[in-house]
């Protein structure tokens, strides 16, 4: 039994020895050796593309400016990069040089360490983006790479505000588009027109409806969740060369998850759980318009040169004859031209929530703003009704109070929302003849081609073949 | 016995694995820092300013010169040798010219850090820095154009208040300095009236932040806009003002002769050898 023992320890002071030699590196090389592996590894994988990379960069910030900006990059072996950029027509045809490098961070790091179109969304500089000064798109440069990047395609993240980027590689046409032809902004323009043309793109996958706005940098999208609240989902995507529309980000809702809508020639469709839905047409939205403080919309621009054009028109009579009545009445007494209206839902002073009218109109090249308040009121259908006209105070009121605006206005434009009781307008306080129009407010029919956006109207309730019809934002 | 021989066996265990060292010829990465392909530009830097001067001119993007947090864009390549020309005539020659050429390479910092953006803290934003005498980083780069006098003046006149910081940091102004406006020092100078500090014996507002801040704008003001707009400075201040102004240039005009020896203006009218007019006359012929 002793010998025994022995023996064993003998075995195990054999095995503890030897386990020493595999012991010093747990993947066979020293993790500096292998960092520089990767890195060398990463760098070739980028240099090697024979027709350059398109970068695409989703910014955090997803408002006007923000959204998908795409490059096209060749890489040279000696840190050199040649970029082309989607920002404008000359960054799309200008081609601009400047540096990377690959730097073992916290993550093996791509650095585009010398300024170039790739920066110019993240630019702190408020005069550079118009964003928030300090802030620019939310964008990043130096991008983290994780992984093998093998194949045409992989995916990264920035490392200060976690942007989504992908990486593709460029075909010879691809790289000859872009070189040649501003191919990243002419392909922008030819999805962005396709898209204008269609009224309220929507897609039906089996029970779940979705309706599509697609820009040049951001897609969005709506639809009513179990709760039945709309819900809106901003995606940062851009165009490829083949009119196929890529999210940065895929959309996932519950089993659908998509990140592309596909150009099949015609027009687009979607593909999710090997399913395929084509994109159609809607007359309006499917879902209830929410317009007042507060709500997804408490603006509509009423603007007729946008909603009215050789092509269609979405403002129709009777409200046209009742808007030109007011044209012709701004223009006959010292050539002003009316712009467009505003109709705004906001809180007074005083908390309580009322409607603003602000009348744009220019004289030769002076631009005119006026504005009055109405008190808005609710009866026990839920429809509205304006009361109590009431002048803005300070310029604004001037411009609305003077003789050549809110009078040339009361017996139309003011009328036709004044639902009841006195009201006056003008230095000589002309009485506004009340309409008794009652509204409700829905979605209004786009039939003007080109012109985007989601349309709303104030039908009036008693005739609802009369309403006002304008394009709504917040 | 058996004990004996069990405690040998773990102690021979234990040490069996102690042999492994170091490999004291690995290669650590990123040690003696990033590596690229040289290009015209380093040759340039390096004969301009390594050679003469042991400076370093980073201007490629490393984010761990900055604040994390905060939002930067590297540094456009192309405004980089147009601005160091600049810099080198109007701040490093009229120094060497009057102090020596050996002045600028024993005091000047070793490291200046170029960033194409200003860094913006809110209200507030930062032009430059200047970190223990070490290392000097100027802001704002790709604004740098020499067409556009305002931002020319404005970017070689950080570059000068830091080296003032420098100057100080190695030798510190008499205390007396701190006590000529020492009511109206304040952090959140940023907030008081621009009609104020004028009046308080301040060429800026942001003068009020210390008296170190004080001591680099007032020198940088007077070499980067001459003494003529400095005399016309005063007038315009009023006498409190002024007088306390007075004070202060007193002060500067002793400490660069007595800790320095340069002389700060020209030693009779129209020799044109003081700091500030040599200074001028490489302002005028950029």
């Amino acid at each position: 039994m002793k010998k025994i023992q022995y023996h064993l320890l003998a075995v195990l002071l054999l095995l503890s020895a030897a386990s020493c030699e595999n012991e010093k590196y747990l993947f066979g090389e020293g993790p500096d050796e292998r960092l520089s592996a990767i890195l060398t590894e990463y760098q070739n994988t980028l240099c090697e593309a024979p027709h350059g990379w398109f970068i695409a960069v989703g910014t955090q910030d997803r408002g006007t400016a923000g959204g998908a900006y795409r490059f096209w990059a060749k890489f040279s072996p000696n840190n050199r990069i040649t970029m082309y950029g989607d920002i404008n027509t000359t960054t799309a045809t200008t081609e601009k040089e400047s540096s990377y490098r690959l730097k073992a961070m916290q993550l093996p790091t791509l650095m585009f360490d010398g300024y170039n179109y790739i920066h110019w969304p993240a630019d702190p500089r408020p005069v550079i983006t118009g964003a928030t000064t300090g802030d620019g798109l939310l964008s990043d440069y130096d991008v983290n790479l994780v992984g093998d990047l093998q194949g045409d395609e992989f995916k990264a993240t920035g490392r200060l505000h976690n942007c989504p980027f992908i990486f593709t590689k460029a075909t010879a046409e691809e790289q000859q588009a872009v070189t040649n032809a501003s191919g990243l902004t002419a392909i922008q323009s030819t999805v962005e027109n396709f898209w204008n043309t269609l009224k309220y793109p929507t897609i039906d996958i089996d029970e779940f409806r979705l309706q599509l706005s697609i820009g040049k940098r951001l897609s969005a999208f709506n639809y009513i969740d179990d709760d039945g609240n709309v819900q809106t989902i901003t995606i940062p995507s851009y165009p490829e060369f083949n009119r196929d529309i890529r999210l940065t980000e895929p959309f996932e809702y519950k089993n659908i998850w998509f990140d592309r809508i596909h150009w099949n020639g015609n027009g687009y469709e979607i593909t999710t759980n090997n399913h395929t839905y084509p994109v159609y047409e809607f007359e309006v939205p499917f879902y209830p318009l929410e317009f007042g403080v507060g709500k997804m919309y408490n603006t509509l621009t009423i603007d007729k040169t946008a909603l009215n054009t050789p092509a269609g028109n979405s403002m129709i009579d009777p409200f046209l004859s009742i808007y030109e009545a007011a044209e012709a009445g701004l223009h006959t007494s010292s050539t002003r031209d009316l712009d467009r209206l505003l109709i705004i839902f906001e809180l007074s002073d005083q908390g309580i929530e009322q409607m603003r009218l602000r009348v744009m109109y220019h004289s030769g090249t002076t631009n005119y703003l006026g504005e009055g308040t109405f008190k808005l009121n609710r009866d026990n259908d839920g429809y509205i009704y304006f009361t109590d006209f009431a002048i803005a105070s300070g310029t604004v009121g001037s411009n609305m109070n003077g003789t050549n605006t809110g009078p040339k206005m009361a017996t139309n434009i003011l009328s036709y929302l004044l639902h009841s009781g006195l009201s006056t307008v003008g230095a000589s306080a002309i009485i506004i003849p009340p309409s008794e129009n009652k509204f409700r407010i829905d979605w209004a029919p786009n039939n003007t081609p080109g012109l985007s956006g989601n349309l709303g109207g104030f039908y009036v309730v008693n005739n609802p073949a009369s309403y006002i019809p304008g394009t709504l934002s917040n | 016995m058996k004990r004996i021989l069990l405690c040998m066996a773990m102690t021979a265990m234990l040490l069996a694995c102690t042999k492994d060292e170091l490999n004291p010829d690995s290669k650590l990465l990123g040690m003696g820092g990033d590596t690229w392909e040289r290009t015209e530009l380093d040759d340039w830097l390096y004969h301009e300013f390594v050679v003469p001067y042991n400076m370093e001119i980073k201007y490629k993007w490393d984010p761990y010169e900055f604040d994390l947090e905060k939002n930067y864009v590297p540094v456009d390549e192309t405004r980089v040798k147009e601005l160091m020309t600049s810099l080198k005539k109007v701040w490093i020659e009229p120094y060497e010219k009057q102090a020596g050429t050996s002045f600028i390479k024993k005091i000047a910092p070793k490291r200046y850090v170029l960033v194409g953006s200003l860094q913006y803290n809110g209200t507030t934003a930062t032009l430059g820095f200047a970190e223990g005498g070490n290392k000097i980083t100027i802001l704002d780069v790709n604004s740098f154009d020499l067409k556009d006098p305002t931002i020319v003046r404005r970017i070689l006149k950080t570059a000068e208040h830091e080296f003032v910081h420098t100057l100080h940091q190695t030798v510190l102004y008499p205390t007396e300095w701190q006590t000529i406006c020492r009511e109206s020092y304040t952090g959140s100078y940023n907030s008081t009236p621009d009609s104020e500090f004028g009046p308080a014996g301040f060429v800026s507002k942001y003068a009020r932040a210390n008296p170190d801040e004080d001591f680099a704008e007032t020198i940088s003001h007077i070499v980067m806009n001459g003494r003529q707009w400095f005399e016309n400075y005063m007038t315009s201040v009023g006498a409190d003002g002024a007088a306390k102004l007075r004070a202060k240039e007193n002060i500067i005009i002793a400490y660069f002769k007595t800790i320095w020896n340069i002389d700060f203006y020209e030693t009779y009218d129209g020799a044109g050898d003081g700091l500030v007019e040599i200074t001028q006359e490489a302002i005028a012929r950029l």
